[in-house]
C-alpha cells in the first residue's frame, strides 16, 4: 500500500500515534523534577509505539517479524538516546 | 553525489527503495555504536577526569540571593545567611561522599536534621533540598521551584535562616557537584503565626561522625561535560534520521512506492517527540 493510501485509509491510526506522544511529551515536561518518572514515560511511549506498529500493520494484513523488529529497533534507539542523557544530567 | 552517500540516505534502486540508514542493520549498528560511545565517555570520565568531567560555577551566595527573590516575589520574607546551618550543609554533603549515597536520608538512618543539631543550630523548623550536577545557580533554583515538594520548602513562610554548601567530590565513581540548602528558624526565635506549621521531625538515630574531608565552594577549570557531549551526538543522531525519514516520507509519496517495510511517517513522528524530549532534559538532578 502506499503511502498516500496507508494514511488515507488509517488516519486515526496516525491521530491515536500523535496523541501517545503528545501526552508522553507533556509528562516529560511536566515531570522535569523527576528523572525516575520521565524514564517511566520514554519506556510506556516506546512500548506504545511497538504496539502502535503491530496493530497498524495487523489491520493491513502485512504483519511480519521484520516489520515488528524495525518498530522494536526504533524504540530501543529512542530509550537507549533518553536514558543516556538522563542518567549523564 | 557520492553514490555511497545516495546509497546511505536516499531510496533508490541501490537499497531497495530505502535509505540504508532505515534498514534494521544500521539501526542497529547505530544502537551499538551508541552504546560503545555511552561506555567509553565511563572509562575517559574515570581515567581522565581533569579531561572529561563535571565544572560548576556555582556560588552559595547566588543560591541564597535567588532563592530570596523567588520568596520576594511570593510575598515572603528573604531569608538570613546562617553560618551554622552552611556548616551542617557542608557536613550533609561531606558524608553523601564519604557514605556514597544520594539521598535525604543516608543508608545509616542518619537524618538531615543531625547535622544541623550538631553543628549547633538549634531548631524550631527545619528543611532540606538537594541537587547535583547542576552548572549554574539559576538552573538549580528553578528545577526547585519546579517540583511542588521543594518550592513549598522553599517557599515555606517558617523559614527564616538558610544555609548553603556546593561540593565537589565522586558519588558512584562519577565527578560530581553537590549543592546542599538547609533552611530552619531557631527555637529561639518567635513562633510564627501562620497556621499549618511544618512538623519537627527529630533525627530517629544519630550516626558516627561523618568523614572528614575538604570541602570548598568549586572554582575549577572548564572540562568537557559527559552531559553536553552525550546531548550534542543524540540530537545529531536524531536530526540525521528525521532528515532521512523525511527525505524517505516523501520520495514514498511522490514516487508511490510500495513497500512492505515499517511505517517511516510513524518513526518520523516518534523520533520527533524524541528530539523535543531530548531537547527538554537538562542537566542537574534534584531531591
Amino acid at each position: 500500500m502506499t503511502f498516500e493510501r496507508d494514511f488515507a485509509h488509517h488516519p486515526m491510526h496516525y491521530f491515536t500515534l500523535l496523541c501517545i506522544m503528545l501526552i508522553g511529551l507533556w509528562g516529560i515536561f511536566w515531570f522535569n523534577y523527576s528523572r525516575a518518572v520521565q524514564l517511566g514515560i520514554i519506556l510506556s511511549m516506546a512500548s506504545s509505539y511497538v504496539v502502535w506498529g503491530i496493530v497498524h500493520h495487523a489491520h493491513h494484513k502485512d504483519l511480519h517479524i521484520k516489520v515488528v523488529y524495525e518498530y522494536i529497533l526504533v524504540a530501543l534507539f529512542s530509550v537507549l538516546i533518553f536514558a543516556s542523557l538522563i542518567f549523564r544530567s | 553525489m557520492p553514490s555511497f552517500l545516495r546509497h546511505f540516505l536516499f531510496p533508490h534502486e541501490s537499497n531497495n527503495q530505502r535509505a540504508k540508514l532505515l534498514h534494521p542493520s544500521s539501526w542497529g549498528l547505530i544502537i551499538g555504536l551508541f552504546t560503545v560511545f555511552q561506555l567509553t565517555i565511563n572509562q575517559l570520565t574515570i581515567s581522565y577526569p581533569q579531561i572529561l568531567g563535571y565544572a560548576s560555577q556555582i556560588a552559595p551566595e547566588t543560591i541564597i540571593k535567588l532563592t530570596n527573590l523567588k520568596r520576594q516575589e511570593n510575598g515572603l520574607l528573604p531569608l538570613q545567611s546562617n553560618p551554622e546551618l552552611s556548616a551542617a550543609a557542608a557536613q550533609k554533603a561531606a558524608d553523601m561522599f564519604a557514605r556514597n549515597y544520594w539521598a535525604h536520608v543516608s543508608p545509616g538512618g542518619t537524618q538531615p536534621l543531625y547535622f544541623i543539631t550538631t553543628a549547633g543550630y538549634t531548631y524550631r523548623y527545619a528543611g532540606e533540598n538537594l541537587a547535583r550536577d547542576f552548572s549554574q545557580a539559576q538552573a538549580v533554583v528553578e528545577a526547585w521551584m519546579a517540583s511542588p515538594s521543594h518550592r513549598d520548602n522553599l517557599l515555606n513562610s517558617h523559614y527564616q535562616d538558610i544555609g548553603i554548601a556546593v561540593v565537589d567530590g565522586t558519588l558512584d565513581g562519577r565527578e560530581t557537584t553537590l549543592v546542599v540548602q538547609l533552611l530552619g528558624t531557631k527555637l529561639s526565635a518567635a513562633p510564627s503565626l501562620t497556621q499549618g506549621a511544618v512538623t519537627i521531625v527529630k533525627p530517629v538515630q544519630a550516626a558516627s561522625a561523618p568523614s572528614t574531608m575538604n570541602y570548598e565552594p568549586l572554582s575549577k577549570n572548564p572540562k568537557i561535560s559527559p552531559f553536553d557531549i552525550t546531548k550534542l551526538v543524540s540530537l545529531a543522531l536524531i536530526v540525521i534520521f528525521i532528515a532521512v525519514l523525511t527525505i524517505d516520507v516523501i520520495s514514498a509519496y511522490r514516487s508511490k512506492i510500495v513497500r512492505w517495510t515499517s511505517k517511516s511517517l510513524a518513526h518520523l513522528l516518534f523520533l520527533l517527540a524524541l528530539l523535543i524530549a531530548a531537547l527538554i532534559i537538562s542537566k542537574g538532578q534534584i531531591i
